[in-house]
């Protein structure tokens, strides 16, 4: 039995959660404390970290258009690769296509904002999608024992220590929020996120929601219970300040000009990246002090079997979400303080299988996003020679995309955030 | 022989003479005194009712009068065997598709959620309901992969969970290496001689058998899953009767790869279809020691404690291997153990959504529109048949993000607000026993009902619940307690049930 399942998954999650819940007894400090402002906090650097969950087919994401690399990718899938000019081309950047459905993007690299950034993985492939998540959910490659096991609740707990510092939408309660000190605000959406009022006595309804705060003010700090309860008046706290924010971003809304796609008819997890990244757009307008928000697509990019249309409605939802999303920023003014980084926690097989599908490979594609970037082709290029293997490799360790984003962007220091050593590295410079 | 050492109390002298006598000597299970409470396999004595009510507790999704009163009428050791044995459940499951299938040859997957979501609420083992999260939950497989109108293969996949988790785990394993809504769902109906598919071939050993990267190499995988080749979903015109299309799987021998195969350096010669059952029998030949300890960690970490230690898990997982993979043996062993009433056991574990909702409704009795019960729990994030990853679930307090939290107080909510869909529905007359209907009494009954522990000052606050209102202006006004005026009983308990189920120990099971 190797490290990683000695303490299982479930253990992990499970004591993370404890560390949390321990250093939450306190005073939970919020985020706001001027009272909500209808308006971006000024200045305010945020990452947006998109996931895309069950492992994106980087390869068909950008693909290649010229030469042996473009031969042999199609010759390796004759039926799901992408003939040169199917897809979408990328000025100054003739031998890769996006792919078709990625029109989004193609708006966003002409704009010189979007990075795409190649043979993105980890030492040590591991094809499990599992394994493969909880290493970038870790920011480790051997994350047993990791005091806190969540790169994001690293990250939180050094530089963004408030309960809205590092905010996730749309994605339950990620390992990657594990361990972190102020009790993170975990949101699946802001319209559910509100305690519903029992109309058949709307008075004595509230009478009992004022009890059940009361009871929880007198709960003992200590154990179980107590762990517990700090969990639930962080919920009931962060409540009312994202309905705050949702009432004072409609506002903004009805004005703005800016139309996110209509998600009736799209893929599930696609529709659920418009509304998340709508919700995040909220909370950025009632002036969150967020420095880190993780969303993404939660699923269907395990694309085991008739990956084509599956696959199509995927890149379509994710390029035209991100480009409302923009166009939000923008709006708001708030374009040039915001970073968007995409990954998926591995790439495909190179290769198609007998399904029309792609069964798990590594190394993939990571893209970042954002008015601060500098647009272009950024990591060692595939090339023929990568497609001939199994499944892409990596030359670009993933904590090498965060480390410079952390650094160039949020102005922080990456080194805590990050301390496990690696020897593949590749300093970034798309910020 | 156990039992009527149990049932005549002898057993609780025998066990305590032996370690008076001669401590640090082996004990029945090989343990001795030394073992700490919380890994102590040794078999329970005597049971007080407090400890009866924390098995329900743990077990039946919550503790229901009857149900105490029927294992304190049987006997502990009795009632685990009847509940082991798995009546029928046949009358339960003809009701349930009456009320909840408009055509139970062609069930909606949401009509096949609310049908399971009925038979958790309704029935009369719950035992069986709750084993059966816990199997759903490990091979988690989910009615996504179902196309147009397949979603009756959903029927036998539950039942499997329901009704085939007393046996062996190597007949288990197999039943399920076939269930046809497994091929779907991992690709087996799409994976032939030609291509194979390697994902059921890598989920078998990873999450279903041994934990990743244990045991087995990607050679391995790429090998065995040319072992799970042949079947395929066929059209059949007119299967339920005229007219009435559907889709089965078969077995096709032209798509099964009967070549041998290298497995755990092994060689797995061509056996058609029953190479399914050979790399069941090779896996749990070759590697049942990992085999045993994952699958007595999973059920441990759901029924007990997190993170068990491996000296409880060797010895569980030997016996698991001397029984020829008994799991109903397991199930009994686990529940009779010293271990299962220990105090780091009683420290609780985070109830999910079904628990949390299933428990809540069998505990009160307060039921609404089936879709409703459906959108509260998709909005908590789970959905029985339909898990999210092949990795099941989350646990723990996962389950109690700043989303979850508010979503649990809001199906409390409905069940208030909703009360048109209760017509004839008395809570308080039906839950509060004759007897202990003052303020002081009703708060104690309630928090002894939901196995809820309050402060010394939050119970003044919820008695002091019961005597007063507010006014629109949220004001309070005293309105002193009477459980015979009909509309304030209805309001208040319904009230004082909101407010327990917001507890922190409510939140535990």
């Amino acid at each position: 039995m190797n490290d990683a399942t000695q303490l299982s998954r479930r253990s992990f999650l499970r004591a993370g959660a404890a560390l949390a819940g321990v250093a939450a007894l306190g005073a939970l400090p919020r985020g706001r404390s001027e009272g909500l402002k209808a308006a971006p906090l000024p200045n305010h650097k945020r990452l947006v970290v998109l996931n895309l969950l069950g492992g994106n087919d980087g390869m068909n994401t950008v693909y290649p258009a010229t030469g042996t690399a473009a031969s042999t990718y199609l010759s390796r899938r004759p039926t799901l690769g992408f003939a040169a000019g199917a897809g979408l081309a990328l000025s100054g950047l003739p031998d890769f296509n996006l792919h078709p459905a990625l029109g989004g993007l193609q708006t966003i690299w002409n704009a010189g904002d979007l990075a795409i950034i190649s043979k993105v993985g980890y030492p040590t492939a591991n094809l499990s999608h599992f394994v493969s998540e909880d290493i970038w959910s870790t920011g480790a490659r051997n994350f047993t024992g990791l005091a806190v096991p969540g790169w994001v609740a690293r990250y939180g707990n050094l530089y963004a220590p408030t309960g809205t510092g590092v905010v996730s939408v749309g994605m339950g309660r990620r390992l990657d929020f594990e361990g972190a000190t102020a009790n993170p605000l975990l949101l699946d959406s802001i319209s559910s996120f509100q305690l519903e009022v029992d109309y058949t006595n709307s008075n004595n309804h509230n009478y009992r929601v004022d009890v059940l705060k009361a009871n929880l003010n007198d709960q003992p700090a200590t154990g179980r219970a107590g762990e517990i309860a700090a969990a639930q008046k962080a919920a009931l706290d962060a409540a009312a300040q994202v309905q705050a924010a949702k009432t004072a971003y409609a506002t903004f809304a009805a004005t703005s000009g800016v139309v996110y796609p209509n998600t009736s008819g799209m893929t599930w997890s696609a529709a659920k990246l418009v509304n998340s990244l709508k919700d995040v757009a909220a909370l950025i307008y009632g002036g969150f002090d967020t420095r880190i928000y993780y969303t993404g697509m939660p699923g269907g990019f395990d694309t085991h079997s008739a990956q084509l249309t599956g696959h199509d409605a995927l890149m379509s939802g994710l390029a035209s979400a991100i480009l409302a999303f923009r166009d939000d920023m923008v709006a708001m003014g708030t374009w040039n303080d915001t970073v968007i980084v995409v990954f998926s926690e591995f790439g495909r097989r190179n290769y198609e299988n007998g399904s029309d599908g792609t069964d798990h490979g590594h190394g993939n594609y990571a893209l970042a996003l954002g008015g601060p970037g500098t647009g272009g082709l950024y990591g060692d290029p595939v090339t023929a020679t990568d497609i001939n293997l199994e499944y892409l490799g990596y030359t670009t360790d993933f904590r090498d995309v965060y480390k410079h984003a952390i650094q160039a962007h949020l102005g922080n220091d990456p080194a805590p955030v990050f301390s496990e050593s690696y020897s593949v590295t590749k300093a970034m410079t798309f910020l | 022989m156990l039992k009527r050492l149990l049932s005549s109390g002898l057993l609780a002298m025998w066990v305590a003479s032996v370690a008076v006598v001669t401590p640090g000597c082996a004990g029945e299970e090989g343990s001795d005194s030394s073992v700490p409470p919380d890994e102590d396999l040794r078999p329970v004595s005597t049971l007080s009712q407090d400890e009866r009510a924390f098995f329900l507790r743990r077990t039946h999704f919550c503790v229901r009068p009857s149900e105490l009163a029927q294992l304190n009428a049987l006997g502990y050791e009795d009632y685990l065997d009847w509940m082991l044995s798995m009546p029928s459940t046949a009358a339960l499951e003809t009701a349930g598709k009456s009320a909840m299938i408009a055509d139970v040859n062609f069930p909606g997957s949401h009509e096949i959620v609310q049908y399971w979501t009925y038979l958790m609420v309704n029935s009369s083992n719950p035992f069986q309901e709750m084993l059966a999260l816990f199997w759903h939950d490990h091979f988690a497989a989910s009615t996504d992969a179902l196309v147009g109108d397949n979603n009756w293969w959903a029927y036998s996949h539950m039942d499997l969970w329901r009704k085939e988790t007393t046996g062996s785990l190597n007949s288990l394993l197999y039943k399920m290496s076939t269930d046809w809504l497994m091929l779907a769902w991992l690709n087996g109906i799409e994976s032939t001689k030609t291509a194979p598919n390697e994902n059921f071939a890598r989920e078998f050993w990873e999450l279903f058998t041994l934990g990743a990267d244990n045991g087995y190499t990607q050679a391995d995988i790429q090998e065995c899953a040319r072992s799970f080749t042949g079947d395929r979903s066929v059209f059949q015109a007119d299967y339920f009767g005229a007219g009435l299309d559907s889709r089965v799987i078969q077995w096709d021998s032209n798509r099964h790869d009967n070549t041998s195969k290298a497995v755990f350096g092994q060689t797995v010669n061509g056996n058609g279809q029953a190479e399914y059952q050979d790399i069941v029998n090779l896996t749990l030949g070759q590697r049942g020691t990992q085999v045993a300890t994952f699958i007595c960690r999973k059920l441990w970490e759901y029924f007990c404690y997190l993170n068990p230690s491996s000296d409880l898990l060797s010895n569980l997982a030997s016996g698991l291997i001397a029984s020829s993979w008994d799991l109903k043996a397991l199930y009994k062993r686990i529940f009779m153990s010293k271990a299962f009433f220990s105090s780091r056991n009683r420290d609780g574990l985070i109830k999910s959504p079904l628990h949390y909702h299933i428990g809540y409704m069998r505990n009160t009795g307060l039921l609404m529109g089936w879709q409703r019960v459906r959108y509260s729990l998709e909005a908590c994030g789970q959905v029985p048949s339909r898990p999210p990853t092949v990795n099941g679930w989350p646990v723990e307090m996962s389950w109690l993000s700043s989303q979850g939290v508010i979503e649990r107080a809001n199906f409390i909510r409905d069940l208030n607000n909703y009360q048109s869909e209760q017509p004839g529905y008395d809570v308080g007359n039906s839950i509060i026993p004759a007897g202990q209907t003052g303020d002081a009494a009703v708060v104690d009954y309630l928090c002894w009902l939901m196995q809820v522990t309050l402060e010394p000052a939050q119970r003044t606050r919820c008695i002091d619940y019961l005597n007063n209102d507010y006014n629109g202006s949220s004001v309070k006004f005293a309105q002193p307690w009477d459980f015979s005026d009909a509309t304030q009983r209805n309001k208040k308990i319904r009230g004082l049930l909101y407010i327990l189920s917001q507890h922190p120990s409510y939140q535990v099971r």
